[in-house]
């Protein structure tokens, strides 16, 4: 809902004819001159029926938008409610959302009661967790003289996921090395044709095989036969190194951070578990075994920031040898060497140099 | 261009390109045709019209600016040749004119506003050369309105991409609050000129000068010897002071059309009349009584009681047809003229007057012609009759004096408006910006022209002095102030000395509106100051001082110091990278170009683009290709083959487009 502070201020042109009106004003008391008082009179004519007509009852609008989940830098078409609460019709507001930096919408009119659905084309330039989104209204109807200006406040999530970076840039798990690893791998999905099932509701419809579907009249999927490692390794370091400070490395942490959703949304599709990670300001371990670990992992990089530096805990980093594949990110800018030399297994840095 | 009558924001445009003209075309209506003749008008307004219509020229400002200079100075040579100069206030109002033809031509985004600010300046300068006709003036204001409506309107489309956009139309509802709006504005602009005209103007009060401080000029309240237009109007300045009360000693109550003369002007001047030569005959100190002439048989002869305040100690107020004066000791005066005074140091005694309401358009009245060999007939020396003989044309010279009069009455009531201010107006003389300027002016001015054609039709004739009007007491007497001071024309008439003939609007006769503010008494000694909560003086004094204007510009600047300006998001640097593909850019907006689609200066990459949606040339080669650079540009993509091709794509989609005609159709403006 907006916020109940409406305000109304002077558009550029309505400062200039406010000037001229009060010079024109002062000339006439001072000369008492009936042409500089016709003057005085159409320059201050326009402002006093602008500011008399001006809506006043933007701040009795509701504004209803649903949550939303989406990746920097990525177009989307917000669908919005409007509810004009006022007792006077809304004409001509200029809807936006600084923060998604959208495209203003114009709602040409809204009677009093009236529900008005509009579409916003936004992208958000920035990473993060917003739990209320701001959108503003503003409008100069009827004259353009003054600025009617409200903000709206809605409580909807605005999720907005770091960057994916191309894959081809990332590292790719060696099959063939661990088809001779000694450790037992289940068969799981791999990277070869096996065969074709009906698809389920429920699965991912990236694996539907689109000419089969066309030609039996009902989607089917592949089923891909191989091996692959089932579980990967993640580790996001996202301290910074001693003595620098927390303000610099953007570039470095969104870089890093893209690279670990992408890989982690690559892992997924695989039907691999990622067992994760974090090294900020605590250590944190997650797994991503289904969708809603997926989200929640998804989530945590629209919020992570860099930490201080610190020493790892001697448990920190527990169980990440009994792993074939492991990628560390150094994400705060810090390279850890001690910390990766006590690793025995694989253990891969992706950085940003590497790329 | 297709979709021109679906594309909102190309409506708005015209409707507002077509509202900006109309605007131009009412404030080129204000200004004085006689003046600004045709030659004149063509002359300023067709060069730079012609020039803003060239499109093609805006690639080379210098070279179109030096073009229009050398077309305009062609121009006007010609018409000077042709028609004359130009007056000097009129000239004023060409230095607009070819502004204001360029950019209601021309018609890009910013001559909108710019458009209506000069036609409000030639509407103005118009409305100052010659009386403005309000229909006039109020469809200026009202298509001004509709077109500022339109603007706002047209903003806003313009601001919004968002596809959900949906247009305001043009229905019937609409255009109904247009004009509901242009109504508004209207009554706006009548209801504050009403108001302002309501204040007292800072001028009035500085011109009535504190009694204290005076000592140079013999003053007298409101009625001097002097009477002159076109400056500190004697009339004019008037301050509202009681004067004179009248009783009838009759037990009748005092007629409202009472004349009271206090001086008379015979010698004539366009702004400045002086008293003229007089006869001063001085009454013994023992003498109450001065006989000046046998009442007129047949009229009752009609007795008051006047009372003066210490204001009026030395003026002898008398009414037009007064053959007996009582009660002066010390009177002064010339019994043939009518002109009377009493000495400062005399004493303030009530005196008795008696007289005859006698009419000088009674047939049994005849103009005593002897006063025509004694500068009756005089006309200023300096008297330009070129402008003042128009004015008698259809007025029966032939005729009887009261015909003559009546017609230079009615023609002056006609011509010119009452108004208590002087006229402004392309000539020096303020009697003849009455005539030919602003054509407004107070009773002075009346009488004066009035005066100046009566002779020129052979009426000998001067101008009176005094008070008319007053406010009616309890007992049926007539109290009179300096706020009924009044001029008017005196005819001579045989054996029965000067009658009034009034040529001022009777229900302007002796009237000042209303100031209760100011009605002190300035010639009392010092105002009290418990008393007064509004003097002018010391308001002019403290308007005066320096620092209220450093005050008030310190509290004007105020709001400015220390804010933040916007913070401009620079555009990424060059990169090395980026030029080839810059270059096929140029290329592409090169081929544009050619067809007709221009990108003006500081127009970005978007506004160009929304700029060809709206004309209909943008396909999607096009589109890509622009994609494509800006993909380059600002984000950080690598110019890579498949982005190359894209916009190779484009320059062969310009190049396939068709040629736009240059001249019908509004250039491409920035829609920043």
């Amino acid at each position: 809902m907006a916020t109940p502070g409406q305000t109304i201020e002077m558009t550029p042109r309505g400062r200039t004819i406010a000037g001229l009106a009060a010079l024109a004003l002062l000339g006439s008391w001072l000369s008492g001159d009936a042409s500089v008082r016709l003057a005085a009179a159409m320059l201050s004519a326009p402002l006093l029926v602008d500011f008399a007509r001006k809506p006043r009852s933007l701040g009795s609008v509701k504004v209803h938008v649903g949550p939303r989940r989406t990746v920097v830098g990525q177009a989307f078409r917000e669908s919005l409610r409007i509810e004009n609460h006022g007792s006077a019709p809304l004409r001509e507001v200029i809807l936006l959302e600084r923060r998604t930096r959208s495209a203003p919408a114009l709602l040409a009119h809204a009677a009093p009661g009236a529900s008005v659905a509009t579409l916003l084309s936004c992208h958000s330039p920035e990473r993060g967790h917003l739990l209320e989104r701001v959108f503003e209204l503003a409008t100069e109807w009827p004259l353009g003289l003054f600025r009617s200006r409200a903000t709206a406040v809605v409580r909807a999530e605005l999720v907005a996921e770091p960057r994916r970076v191309p894959t081809k840039v990332l590292p790719q798990p060696n099959v063939d090395d661990h088809r001779h690893d000694s450790r037992p791998h289940p068969r799981h999905a791999g990277d070869e044709f096996h065969a074709l099932r009906e698809h389920q509701d429920d699965e991912d419809a990236r694996g539907v095989h689109a000419r089969r579907s066309a030609a039996l009249g009902q989607l089917v999927r592949t089923v891909n036969r191989g091996r692959s490692p089932t579980v990967v390794g993640l580790v996001l370091d996202l301290r910074r190194p001693p003595g620098r400070s927390l303000g610099q490395g953007r570039l470095r942490l969104e870089w890093s951070l893209g690279v670990a959703a992408t890989l982690v949304d690559t892992f997924v599709d695989a039907n691999c578990r990622v067992r994760i990670w974090v090294l900020g300001t605590r250590t944190v371990r997650t797994t991503v075994i289904d969708s809603k670990s997926h989200r929640d992992w998804s989530t945590f990089l629209a919020e992570a920031t860099t930490g201080p530096h610190r020493a790892l805990e001697p448990d920190a980093l527990d169980g990440i040898d009994d792993l074939a594949d492991c990628y560390w990110l150094p994400a705060g800018g810090y390279r850890a060497p001690l910390d990766r030399a006590l690793r025995h297994g694989r253990l891969q840095v992706i950085d940003g140099g590497q790329a | 261009m297709n979709g021109d009558r679906s594309d909102p924001v190309l409506a708005h445009r015209r409707t507002g390109q077509f509202l900006l003209f109309g605007c131009a075309v009412l404030a080129v209506a204000a200004l004085p045709i006689d003046t600004m003749t045709w030659p004149w008008l063509t002359a300023l307004l067709t060069p730079a019209a012609l020039v803003a219509l060239l499109r093609n020229t805006e690639r080379w400002p210098f070279w179109r600016a030096l073009g229009l200079t050398l077309l305009q100075l062609g121009a006007c040579i010609t018409a000077l040749y042709v028609e004359g100069p130009l007056p000097r206030p009129v000239a004023l109002a060409a230095t607009l004119l070819p502004p204001l033809a360029f950019v209601v031509v021309r018609q890009k985004e910013t001559d909108r506003s710019l458009g209506l600010f000069l036609s409000l300046c030639v509407l103005l300068v118009g409305a100052i050369l010659q009386p403005a006709s309000p229909v006039l003036l109020f469809s200026f204001v009202f298509v001004a309105t509709a077109q500022l409506h339109c603007d706002a309107r047209l903003r806003a489309l313009e601001l919004c991409t968002a596809p959900s956009v949906k247009a305001p139309n043009g229905s019937r509802r609409a255009w109904l609050f247009t004009v509901l709006l242009g109504g508004m504005c209207a009554l706006v602009v009548e209801a504050v000129d009403t108001a302002l005209a309501r204040l007292p103007a800072l001028e009035s009060l500085r011109a009535a000068p504190a009694p204290a401080r005076d000592t140079t000029k013999k003053r007298a309240p409101g009625l001097s010897d002097q009477f002159e237009l076109g400056g500190d109007g004697v009339l004019s300045n008037l301050r509202g002071e009681h004067l004179v009360t009248v009783r009838s000693t009759d037990r009748n109550s005092v007629s409202r059309r009472l004349y009271l003369r206090s001086g008379f002007f015979q010698v004539p001047g366009l702004d400045s009349w002086q008293v003229g030569e007089l006869h001063r005959d001085r009454r013994d100190a023992s003498t109450r009584e001065w006989r000046l002439r046998r009442p007129v048989a047949g009229f009752a002869v009609q007795r008051v009681q006047i009372s003066r305040t210490p204001s009026a100690r030395n003026l002898v107020f008398v009414p037009p047809g007064t053959h007996t004066i009582l009660g002066i000791p010390d009177l002064l005066g010339d019994p043939a003229t009518e002109w009377f005074r009493q000495s400062q140091d005399g004493h303030l005694d009530d005196y008795e007057v008696r007289f005859a309401d006698l009419d000088w358009e009674d047939p049994s009245a005849a103009v005593d012609v002897s006063w025509s060999q004694r500068g009756l007939l005089a006309l200023p020396k300096d008297l330009d009759r070129a402008l003042f003989e128009p004015l008698l044309r259809g007025i029966d010279l032939d005729g009887d004096a009261v015909q003559k009069a009546r017609a230079i009455a009615s023609m002056l009531q006609q011509r010119c408006r009452y108004e208590r201010r002087e006229p402004f107006g392309p000539h020096q003389s303020a009697l003849l910006n009455f005539l030919h300027g602003e054509r407004i002016g107070f009773c002075m001015h009346f009488a004066s022209a009035a005066a100046i054609l009566l002779r020129m039709a052979g009426v000998p004739c001067r101008i009176g002095v005094g008070l008319y009007g007053g406010e009616s007491g309890d007992r049926g007497e007539r109290r009179y102030g300096s706020q009924h001071a009044h001029a008017w024309v005196e005819i001579p008439i045989a054996d029965r000395g000067f009658l009034v003939f009034d040529p001022t609007p009777p229900t302007a006769r002796g009237t000042l509106p209303e100031q209760p503010a100011l009605a002190t008494n300035p010639v009392d000694e010092e105002p009290s100051a418990a008393n007064s909560t509004f003097d002018g003086e010391s308001l002019w004094q403290f308007l005066q001082r320096t620092w209220p204007y450093a005050l008030l510009s310190m509290l004007v600047l105020l709001p400015f110091v220390g804010r933040k300006r916007t913070q401009r998001i620079a555009a990424p640097p060059l990169d090395r990278a980026v030029r080839p593909a810059r270059k096929l850019l140029a290329t592409m907006l090169h081929a544009l170009g050619k067809r007709g689609y221009h990108r003006e200066r500081n127009t970005t990459l978007e506004q160009f683009a929304r700029e060809l949606r709206h004309r209909g040339a943008m396909s999607p080669d096009i589109e890509s290709a622009l994609l494509a650079y800006q993909e380059v540009r600002f984000g950080g993509r690598t110019f890579d083959r498949e982005r190359e091709q894209r916009l190779e794509k484009g320059i062969a989609g310009a190049e396939s487009l068709p040629v736009r005609a240059p001249a019908g159709s509004p250039a491409l403006s920035d829609g920043s």
